[in-house]
């Protein structure tokens, strides 16, 4: 039963002057020390949990968020960037809205959780206590899944999947390529974050290139899976735009990725060694080090949620959204973590508040930029089912081959509007 | 926000959402619509915020705040039948029932963009 007091009926008879800004989930707390929430991780999935329990609960709940970094750099976009249709500075974002609109944010890195004592342990030794914890730690990549790569390796072959220094890295090194350089792109298996993503980026190397009025180069990409995402409107796009330059192998054809060699940037496959003037390697992903340490991950290397509440399946204390759980039929990109982040907020405001929850409901769609004003789209929405976030029969869609340009266009233009809102929903 | 000095009125959760939803209503001066509840509109609108939150007239993605209530409500429906073109509306509307569509309008109808 929901209580309806005094305060909240005489909001609701006001509200001729009233904006639903005003939060309707009037809490029931009386003079005790608030609920805390504590979220790990200032992405799409934290900064939108944090912000979204923050505002909603109007302060009747005491929320912290921890970021190392002062600023984040989006990495959905950042394709856009490797193809000189942003600056990376358009890419950055600081925190001072989330901390305006009520978050305390920690800029330290968490190093630990104890999920006993319920605390995060940060860096420095600083102990956070929670009743809820939300983790959206992101990716971190797997770098044996590639024989010969590395940390150290990535500073010649750039992985680029987390943005920041390693994008910029990835388009100096593109902006310094001659023609007839070969680009190798070693793409990763599922589940990875942003499954359109190598393939855009694919399509911006090439852009760049192809801007230079350079034609002897090329992009071989060598997929450790047997499709993409979006495949068909893709290869359509590169035979429109650029014929002959994006090779796409799969693994029948190149049998299997045997090394990399940073030192000589070679690139061996069961087909052939190439020698890359560049060599974007995107290896196997996992959950960000402090998910999988405190337990939360199974043997995928992500988290297993509850689908109606995106709750750990192993502490029902804490919540993991974004890339770093097992999203069921969701893919991993930033839209879905925003999703997630929603829910999450939802059943953390209603629980710590004792207010009203409603049913969990998620949807995702994903832009990918071919060439200037060819922009291709997929998407579905979700909902529990099956013991998993399932997609919603019917609801899919996907960008279809020999679509009018307008339609292109339009798409391009919506993404570019996605992405002031998810940015402004998320940081403010 | 409930303090110790204040008195709550217990109501039943439909009674005073009824109550909240009408008042809310005849406040934005709309006839008020049977199913349109306030809370269940804030929770859907964070779906809408994604894309929706900075749209202005300029923009591609139309701003939807302060749209009537009628108008909100045959445009969700236009998509949800696929009347009107954008697969990405008519997968948003697809799913939402008639009060789910409703408490949007009637949250879309009040509600304020975000700065």
């Amino acid at each position: 039963m929901t209580e309806m007091t005094r305060r909240n009926f005489n909001l609701f008879a006001g509200a001729s002057l009233a904006t639903l800004s005003t939060p309707l989930f009037a809490p029931s707390v009386l003079a005790q020390a608030k609920p805390r929430l504590v979220v790990i991780g200032g992405g799409p999935g934290g900064a939108t949990v944090a912000r979204y329990v923050a505002n909603e609960s109007a302060g009747a709940v005491d929320v912290t968020m921890i970021e190392p970094l002062k600023n984040f750099t989006t990495c959905f976009f950042s394709n856009l960037y490797v193809g000189g249709f942003r600056d990376i500075k358009s890419l950055r974002h600081n925190y001072d809205k989330v901390r305006k609109g009520g978050v305390n944010v920690v800029q330290v890195m968490a190093g630990s959780i104890d999920r006993d004592k319920k605390q995060v342990l940060l860096a420095g030794g600083a102990r956070v206590s929670y009743d809820r914890l939300v983790i959206a730690p992101g990716i971190d990549l797997k770098w044996d899944s590639v024989p010969g790569y590395s940390e150290a390796a990535a500073q010649i072959m750039p992985h680029a999947w987390k943005p920041g220094a390693q994008t910029e890295l990835l388009v100096k090194k593109l902006n310094a390529l001659k023609d007839g350089d070969l680009i190798v792109m070693v793409a990763p298996p599922n589940p990875f974050r942003c499954p359109p993503g190598p393939y855009e980026r694919a399509s911006m190397f090439a852009h760049v290139l192809k801007k230079k009025g350079y034609k002897k180069s090329k992009i071989i990409i060598v997929d450790a899976k047997p499709a993409f995402s979006k495949q068909g409107v893709f290869m359509e796009g590169w035979e429109k735009h650029y014929p002959g330059m994006i090779e796409w192998q799969d693994p029948k054809m190149h049998g299997g990725i045997k090394s990399v060699d940073p030192k000589t940037g070679q690139v061996k496959t069961d087909l052939a060694t190439y020698k890359a003037a560049l060599a974007n390697i995107i290896p196997a992903q996992m959950a960000g080090k402090i998910a999988r340490d405190a337990g939360l991950a199974d043997q995928t290397g992500f988290c297993p949620i509850d689908p109606e509440s995106m709750k750990s399946k192993v502490d029902p204390n804490i919540f993991v959204v974004g890339d770093a759980a097992i999203p069921g039929d969701m893919p991993k990109s930033a839209f879905s973590a925003n999703s997630q982040a929603k829910v999450a907020a939802m059943v953390i405001r209603a629980e710590l508040t004792k207010s009203r929850a409603f049913p969990a409901r998620y949807s995702n769609t994903c832009w990918s930029l071919i060439a200037p004003d060819d922009d291709i789209k997929v998407g579905a929405s979700y909902a529990p089912g099956d013991g998993k976030i399932k997609e919603t029969g019917g609801s899919g869609f996907v960008s279809q081959k020999n679509e009018a340009a307008d339609i292109r266009r339009q798409n391009y233009k919506e993404s570019v509007d996605w992405y002031n809102g998810i940015v402004a929903d998320v940081f403010g | 926000m409930a303090t110790a000095g204040e008195c709550p009125i217990y109501l039943s959760r439909p009674t005073g959402q009824a109550i909240a939803a009408y008042l809310l209503a005849i406040a934005a001066g709309a006839t008020a619509s049977y199913g349109a509840d306030a809370e269940l509109g804030r929770y859907l609108s964070s779906e809408c915020m994604t894309c929706h939150g900075t749209a202005t007239s300029d923009t591609t993605i139309p701003n939807i705040f302060g749209l009537g209530q009628a108008r909100f409500a045959e445009a969700l429906r236009a998509y949800r039948a696929k009347a009107l073109p954008n697969p990405v509306m008519q997968t948003v509307a697809g799913r939402l029932n008639d009060d789910d569509i409703a408490s949007l309008a009637l949250y879309f109808e009040t509600a304020r963009k975000p700065k």
